[in-house]
């Protein structure tokens, strides 16, 4: 596996068959296209946890999962050059401005932008695109740091570094996850996939 | 004033205030309402009437004038002087838009229409012109036949009527302004919004103010009149040859799907309603305008034809709203059919060029149409209803980002020395 360079990136990106094309947009400006990944904004669809009266989060109970997916969660849209306030340890989910479309040969990872980081800013923890993913991102935003970060949509947050994938068969498995195609930040979906019903087992409760 | 009166001024006036207080984006696609604004300010350049944007609690879109609807609430509370120094004889226009765009994307093309009504507001006298010049025989014609039931009535009747024939034209030009705002998709939208209601059937609602009546062709004959816009004849035939390089099945017949819309109206009829109808006009009325409806259809489509020839320049048509090019929808729906943002029309270069609002709306309006009218129903219900929701969603990021891009791009521009 070996990270896509600049001029594979652009090769892809003007690639006509949308099956093999690369998609990432909208790309404001070239120079988002670095030497080995590209750089990516912050979108104006947020979400904020809400501090409640549960005691925690325990997801191998699918009712109190369910209760994390609906009701612990605010959803804002912000305005474009309107500020919001990341107060130290909050935690919130974004979406990124852009939409991305990967081929099948291509696996992808996100990663802060190391000027962010060094403010303490942290945008992505679930950091894997699988191949074949078509969707905007949802971005972990959290700040470690002990003042106060400003952010507002459209600023550059983070980087895509992009992977080419082998396949062994002639047609890849297509992505096939619990999000389709989504535009907005994503909540924690926990049960809907076959391979959470195993929390189950490890959880409190084995009937 | 006593105080019941005073009561209901102001409970009214909170209802204004309410409308005022929606105005933020907390609930408003504020690229819709950019896009809106844009639109405004070409038909109203020098910045009079105003117009702001506010959520509506129905799940459909609306406007109507805030300056004159505050002043009839001010004026049982206010002296004049003290109206004129609120308003300061400044008109303006609120439009409300139903909250949670992302939710109510069938409606979007939908509200060109609506412009409709403060285009028709603002030049009404010339408009007035046209109906009389094309329907005034007709109306003649109908108060003649009013007078044989009871002459004493006639005026009253006459009065009536001539409302509801100043109604059915306003409907008729909104819906040719929200043709030119956005096109095929307007037709489309429209088409789905009537799936289910009943298409041949005209309808007035009579009010105790004659000024206050509602009437409305009928679907089919709306759907038809804009149907034979030379607009959406070319933009069929461009699509056609286009179309033929989608790959998803049954998307490149969407081509021709206009051509499919029902829209013989030979079997209409006309509906008239009242709120309180002491005289029995209700009957009288429906019973002369459906005699003549012949010749009243004859009329509108010559007032729609004076409507889209002479009221609206060459400048407005080519320049401001010019035709959509059935080339960019076609490039977004190539990306619409493998689930990518229909946002770029690309020209071999890395960032391509942002789609227009009209051309997203167009490419969004025929794929819904697609997924509707080709769905299998044998995956159920459920599979399409998520199909649409993806559109939805993408089609409402699409605006967003294209707006976005577009106003960088401007940016930009204005940096360079």
């Amino acid at each position: 596996m070996s990270v896509l360079n600049r001029e594979a990136l652009q090769e892809l990106i003007l690639q006509t068959d949308y099956t093999k094309k690369l998609v990432v947009t909208p790309l404001l400006s070239e120079s988002q296209i670095g030497p080995g990944s590209i750089d990516i904004r912050l979108g104006s669809s947020i979400v904020i946890p809400r501090r409640t009266f549960v005691s925690s989060h325990d997801v191998t109970n699918p009712e109190q999962a369910q209760q994390v997916e609906k009701r612990l969660y605010d959803r804002c849209r912000l305005k474009y050059h309107s500020e919001f306030v990341l107060h130290p340890n909050q935690l919130i989910l974004a979406v990124t401005l852009e939409y991305v479309s990967l081929p099948l040969e291509v696996f992808c990872q996100i990663a802060s932008r190391s000027s962010w980081g060094r403010l303490g800013l942290v945008v992505a923890t679930a950091s894997v695109v699988q191949p074949g993913f078509k969707g905007c991102l949802t971005l972990e935003l959290a700040n470690l740091s002990d003042s106060p970060v400003s952010l507002y949509p459209g600023l550059l947050v983070g980087q895509l570094i992009f992977y080419e994938v082998k396949t062994t068969t002639k047609e890849a498995t297509p992505y096939s996850g619990r999000y389709d195609c989504p535009t907005e930040a994503g909540l924690p979906q926990f049960f809907a996939k076959d391979l959470d019903k195993e929390m189950r087992f490890w959880g409190r409760s084995t009937d | 004033m006593n105080p019941e009166a005073l009561y209901s001024s102001l409970i009214h006036i909170q209802a204004l205030v309410e409308q005022l207080e929606a105005s933020n984006s907390a609930h408003i696609s504020w690229p819709l309402v950019s896009c809106c604004d844009h639109i405004w300010k070409q038909f109203f350049p020098k910045g009079e009437p105003h117009i702001f944007y506010s959520v509506m609690t129905e799940h459909n879109y609306g406007i109507g004038s805030f300056s004159s609807r505050l002043e009839r609430l001010i004026e049982k509370v206010l002296p004049p002087s003290q109206i004129n120094a609120i308003l300061k004889g400044q008109e303006m226009y609120c439009l409300q838009l139903a909250s949670l765009e992302d939710e109510n994307l069938p409606l979007y093309a939908i509200i060109g229409h609506e412009f409709g009504h403060a285009l028709y507001w603002a030049h009404h006298d010339k408009i007035l012109n046209f109906l009389d010049k094309e329907c005034g025989p007709t109306f003649k014609v109908i108060v003649a036949e009013l007078g044989k039931s009871d002459p004493a009535l006639v005026r009253k009747r006459a009065t009536k009527t001539k409302w509801i024939i100043r109604g059915i034209a306003t409907e008729l030009f909104c819906d040719l302004i929200g043709f030119l705002i956005s096109g095929p998709a307007f037709l489309l939208s429209l088409h789905e919004m009537t799936w289910g209601d009943d298409q041949s059937a005209w309808t007035a609602r009579l009010t105790p103010t004659a000024a206050n009546i509602r009437a409305y062709p009928s679907s089919r004959f709306r759907l038809h009149s804009l149907r034979k816009l030379e607009r959406a004849s070319s933009f069929e035939a461009d699509a056609c040859k286009l179309f033929k390089g989608l790959e998803k099945k049954l998307l490149p017949e969407m081509a021709s799907y206009m051509s499919t819309i029902p829209t013989d109206h030979s079997q209409d009829r006309v509906e008239v309603s009242a709120i309180s109808d002491p005289d029995n006009d209700r009957l009288v009325i429906e019973a002369a305008i459906t005699r003549y409806l012949g010749d009243l259809k004859s009329a509108f489509e010559r007032f729609a034809s004076l409507c889209w020839n002479e009221f609206l320049s060459p400048e407005i048509k080519e320049k401001q709203f010019p035709p959509v090019s059935a080339e960019d929808v076609f490039q977004l729906l190539r990306r619409l059919e493998k689930d990518i943002l229909p946002n770029i029309i690309p020209n071999n270069t890395l960032l391509g060029l942002p789609a227009s609002f009209p051309a997203i709306l167009n490419a969004s309006a025929i794929y819904r149409i697609h997924v509707l009218s080709t769905g299998d129903p044998t995956s159920g219900a459920d599979t399409i209803y998520r199909e649409i929701q993806k559109v939805e969603r993408l089609t409402a990021k699409a605006m967003e980002v294209s707006y976005i891009q577009g106003e960088f791009k401007n940016w930009e521009a204005s940096q360079k020395p």
